[in-house]
């Protein structure tokens, strides 16, 4: 069976031959250059590692390692604006923290094992919409420059590649919010300020839906997934309560997803972080269809209870536990635990096996392989 | 209701210009600036982390009584008296080295501060030396060691190596998404919560043991 065909039995809660599995194919199941390194050396794989995304330090996968741990799928992003440098380049900064700018004029700090956190947030002192409005950093998204050869570059990649496309469009609401307020100044805001606080997310919305637009109109007609993300949790609870994620940030993601999936067939991946399943049945309402990333080491996040109550409803991609199991587990409790996330996720389809997270450099490659391996053997149906 | 309690109301309500209005209101009456700390502002804090423990209240709600309590706290400080101004213990606390996180540092320091304890903020990416000059400066009855990266989590029994000298005068507490009582145990913290209200249970149930 072709991995794209695969990928799309599963997502439509089929039972295809085996659990599909991603490994780099989104912006948040992706692996830091000193991981990938380790595990390219215990391959034998001696190539030069290119960083796709600098600040997180991921790498792009190359064929040959898609090829060894069986992914199904392929990412693809959106170009930079004409305003940023290339997005790919070699693995040369070595100094401990880095100060970045972003397109949104948030800077950044990071780490050379891609640890990153937004920091200055450019809107900290603002009070009025107005001054929200006037704000000279607001990204332009029709830069054509973000569009360029997009469709030739999914239409080669098909030409060569039969796993699915996933389009990482990102349209970070909450979260861009966040960067551009201050954590917790944008935490406030939604009870002191919350005028304000609807202003600056709609504000990004109406950014991020040219972008969509444009794009989708591009190769909304390509791709297989379209990937979105807003982290709303934290390991224990969601970041606010039910009633503020209802009135103030749920209308806004109805909204948007709606306007994407209009655009494309393609289902809606969306990320959140943490105990995303006390939001799940709002998500769902919302318009998504895959859940990421399966934060199964968070308070209401067992993949027993969220195949159990929402199985049917949405697809789980990722659930690979990367806090204990993947960075101090041994190779077999690694095969250990990658088996019992199939006996309860498989079932019925719905599931693609991911990390948690982008793999981080204190990951044993050896584990990988374990992961990837068993995955691939014991993700058979029968 | 009195005004100690409408004062109490005021914070656990998030309102912050009433907050105001009432502590001028009960200093006007008579009340004693410490009664007013302890049993408007300090009471009102504890009944904030415990909605918090109980998920009744989320990360907004506590930062924004947490703002309720230092405005508060802005207006009574200059009228407490240096014994009444004695803090209840001061607590450094820190992200550790290699570590850039710093929100639940962050809500941790608020709800010390709303509990009365003097802290010490060492910010993020601290490495041991530092974490070792401030407690020969401020003199914590505890340190709070702060992850979020499993990548780093090596480094907090790194840390604690180091500040092994200094352990006979004070306790360490460690926390952070990735961490849990089982690890704290392993690695010899004297503490560990699952939250920053938690936290403010430890620190107070460690400094209650001598």
């Amino acid at each position: 069976m072709l991995s794209r065909e695969r990928m799309l039995m599963a997502l439509n809660h089929q039972e295809p031959d085996r659990v599909p599995i991603d490994f780099g194919g989104t912006t948040a199941t992706g692996i830091q250059v000193t991981a990938y390194d380790c595990l390219k050396k215990l391959l034998g794989i001696e190539t030069p590692s290119l960083i796709a995304n600098k600040r997180a330090q991921l790498v792009a996968v190359e064929e040959v390692i898609k090829k060894r741990l069986h992914t199904d799928v392929d990412g693809i992003g959106l170009n930079p604006p004409a305003s940023l440098p290339a997005v790919v380049a070699p693995p040369v900064d070595t100094s401990p923290v880095n100060i970045s700018i972003d397109e949104w004029g948030g800077y950044w700090l990071s780490g050379v094992s891609g640890e990153h956190t937004a920091t200055n947030p450019p809107l900290a002192r603002m009070e009025t919409a107005a001054e929200v409005e006037a704000y000279s950093f607001w990204p332009d998204p029709t830069d054509p420059a973000r569009y360029a050869g997009l469709r030739e570059k999914v239409l080669d990649l098909k030409s060569h590649s039969q796993r699915a496309i996933a389009f990482n469009l990102g349209c970070q609401i909450a979260s861009q919010a966040r960067n551009m307020r201050g954590y917790e100044q944008w935490l406030m805001d939604f009870i002191l300020n919350p005028a304000l606080a609807e202003t600056i997310m709609r504000k990004i919305m109406t950014i991020h839906l040219v972008i969509a637009e444009q794009a989708l109109a591009v190769i909304g007609d390509q791709v297989d997934v379209v990937t979105v993300a807003d982290d709303l949790a934290i390991q224990n609870a969601p970041m606010m309560s039910p009633a503020v994620y209802r009135k103030m940030i749920k209308p806004m993601q109805q909204e948007m997803f709606g306007f994407i999936k209009a655009r494309t067939k393609a289902k809606l991946f969306y990320h959140c972080c943490g105990a995303a399943s006390f939001f799940l049945d709002d998500f769902l309402e919302a318009g998504i269809d895959i859940l990421n990333p399966v934060q199964v080491s968070a308070t209401n996040m067992q993949p027993e209870y969220l195949k159990k109550r929402y199985g049917s409803r949405v697809t789980f991609w990722g659930g690979v536990d990367t806090q204990q199991l993947l960075p101090y587990g041994s190779p077999q409790e690694v095969a250990d635990g990658v088996k019992r996330l199939i006996d309860i996720m498989a079932p019925g389809g719905g599931f693609i096996l991911a990390t948690v997270h982008n793999i981080r450099p204190e990951v044993p490659p050896e584990n990988l392989i374990a992961l990837f391996d068993t995955a691939l053997e014991y993700g058979r149906y029968k | 209701m009195g005004t100690l309690d409408e004062i109490k109301a005021a914070l656990i309500n998030l309102d912050i210009p009433q907050v105001q209005c009432k502590i001028h209101q009960g200093l006007a009456e008579g009340l004693s600036p410490s009664a007013i700390l302890e049993k408007s502002l300090i009471a009102g804090m504890n009944t904030i982390g415990s909605r918090f423990k109980e998920g009744d209240f989320f990360m907004p709600e506590v930062l924004v009584a947490a703002k309720a309590m230092h405005t508060g706290l802005d207006i009574l400080k200059p009228l407490l008296t240096a014994v009444e101004n004695r803090v209840k213990g001061t607590v450094a606390i820190g992200t550790i080295k290699g570590d850039l996180h710093d929100i639940g540092k962050n809500l941790v320091i608020m709800m010390l501060e709303g509990a009365g304890f003097e802290v010490v903020d060492l910010g993020v990416d601290v490495p041991p030396d530092k974490f070792i000059t401030a407690i020969e400066t401020h003199h914590p009855r505890v340190v709070g060691l702060s992850v979020l990266l499993t990548s780093v989590m090596p480094q907090l029994q790194t840390t604690i190596q180091q500040l092994e000298p200094y352990r006979r005068e004070l306790y360490i507490v460690i926390g952070g998404a990735p961490i849990t009582q089982q690890y704290a145990d392993k690695i010899g913290a004297d503490g560990y919560a699952p939250d920053a209200a938690s936290a403010v249970d430890k620190v107070r149930e460690l400094i209650a043991r001598n």
